[in-house]
């Protein structure tokens, strides 16, 4: 039961752990139980993470799982495509890596404005609080990249499992470690300028995604399977909620 | 009428409850059966809103009260959700 509160960051359970973990003992821990309390403590972690702008950070986070899952489901698309209908699937397809290449350019552009600031603060003393963060980053990024290499020689399927989950645990674990580094800077208008930058790429994606899989789904309705159009889904939306809700509680 | 935050509200206004009876009393009067982690984020906002204070701890359950700004906040919004249902009870009775 405790494992579950480790979902709600630590300064949140510090203050109301003991108190939940109460209630929960007190009644039937059910599965629907359980995912409220996931979802709740999901939800204290993005409110915990600062400025409107590092939630988008973590929306950003988000929709590149959803990103990747798309771009692997859309591999050949055209190959099944009928010849005489590709003008709208293929605006829409471009409309999504041109978006991408944006929104990425927005994150790496923001992290290159804090990089001096991040320095600075590290040979202050900011190591120590952020050796954590960056240690797990550091680490999911060596496994990520070493499963990578092994995959390109072996291409067993427990090998792709294994790089695929440490890529996304590299992903959200750098994530967290940005958002703690970005607390400790002081905030500057352009972050918040870029934020909306990147919120608007991913709103642009998800409707040029939908038209994407929409036309696809018409056409060739074999080709998507609803699996990888759940897992899409649901990552994208994720990271635009996220972003999104950044713009009224920022 | 679910929103958590008016449910605890509405709840802490007959006195200082903590988090499971919190839940079988608005189990009780409202027929909605608050998640956990609902209505710890629905506690979370409140008090750091300054609508409702812990008391001392009583083992590991603390106990909750409503704070004079909660009081208001409350009265404000039975007061809006009373003219929405005499607006409605109206309108239904010309209909």
């Amino acid at each position: 039961m405790r494992l579950l509160l480790r979902v709600y960051p630590r300064r949140w359970r510090d203050r109301y752990g003991d108190e939940l973990l109460a209630l929960l003992e007190a009644e039937p821990l059910t599965w629907r139980a359980r995912a409220n309390v996931v979802a709740a403590g999901l939800v204290e972690r993005t409110r915990g993470s600062g400025p409107g702008h590092l939630r988008v950070l973590w929306g950003w986070a988000f929709f590149v799982v959803g990103g990747m899952a798309f771009q692997k489901t859309s591999e050949h698309w055209q190959g099944v495509f009928p010849s005489g209908h590709l003008a709208t699937p293929t605006v829409a397809f471009d409309t999504v890596q041109v978006a991408a290449v944006i929104g990425s350019a927005a994150v790496l552009a923001g992290v290159a404005l804090a990089l001096p600031a991040f320095v600075r603060d590290l040979r202050r003393g900011g190591w120590t609080a952020l050796r954590r963060p960056l240690l797990a980053a550091a680490s999911g990024t060596i496994v990520a990249a070493a499963s990578l290499l092994v995959l390109s020689h072996d291409h067993a399927l427990a090998v792709g499992v294994v790089f695929v989950l440490s890529a996304i645990f590299a992903l959200f674990a750098s994530t967290h470690a940005a958002v703690a580094a970005a607390r400790r800077l002081p905030s500057q208008r352009v972050y918040s300028v870029l934020a909306t930058g990147v919120t608007l790429t991913m709103v642009v994606m998800v409707g040029a995604a939908t038209a994407w899989f929409a036309a696809v789904t018409v056409r060739s309705p074999s080709f998507v399977g609803a699996t990888q159009l759940a897992v899409t889904g649901a990552f994208m939306l994720t990271g635009v909620a996220l972003a999104v809700t950044r713009t009224r509680t920022a | 009428m679910n929103d958590p935050g008016l449910l605890i509200l509405t709840s802490l206004s007959s006195g200082p409850k903590h988090g499971h009876a919190l839940l079988l009393d608005i189990d009780e009067f409202a027929g909605v059966r608050l998640g956990p982690g609902t209505l710890y984020g629905a506690i979370t906002r409140l008090e750091e809103r300054g609508l409702i204070e812990p008391l001392g701890a009583d083992d590991r359950r603390r106990p909750y009260r409503l704070t004079a700004a909660g009081a208001e906040a409350l009265e404000g919004s039975l007061a809006g959700l009373r003219r929405i249902v005499d607006v409605g009870t109206a309108r239904l009775a010309t209909a």
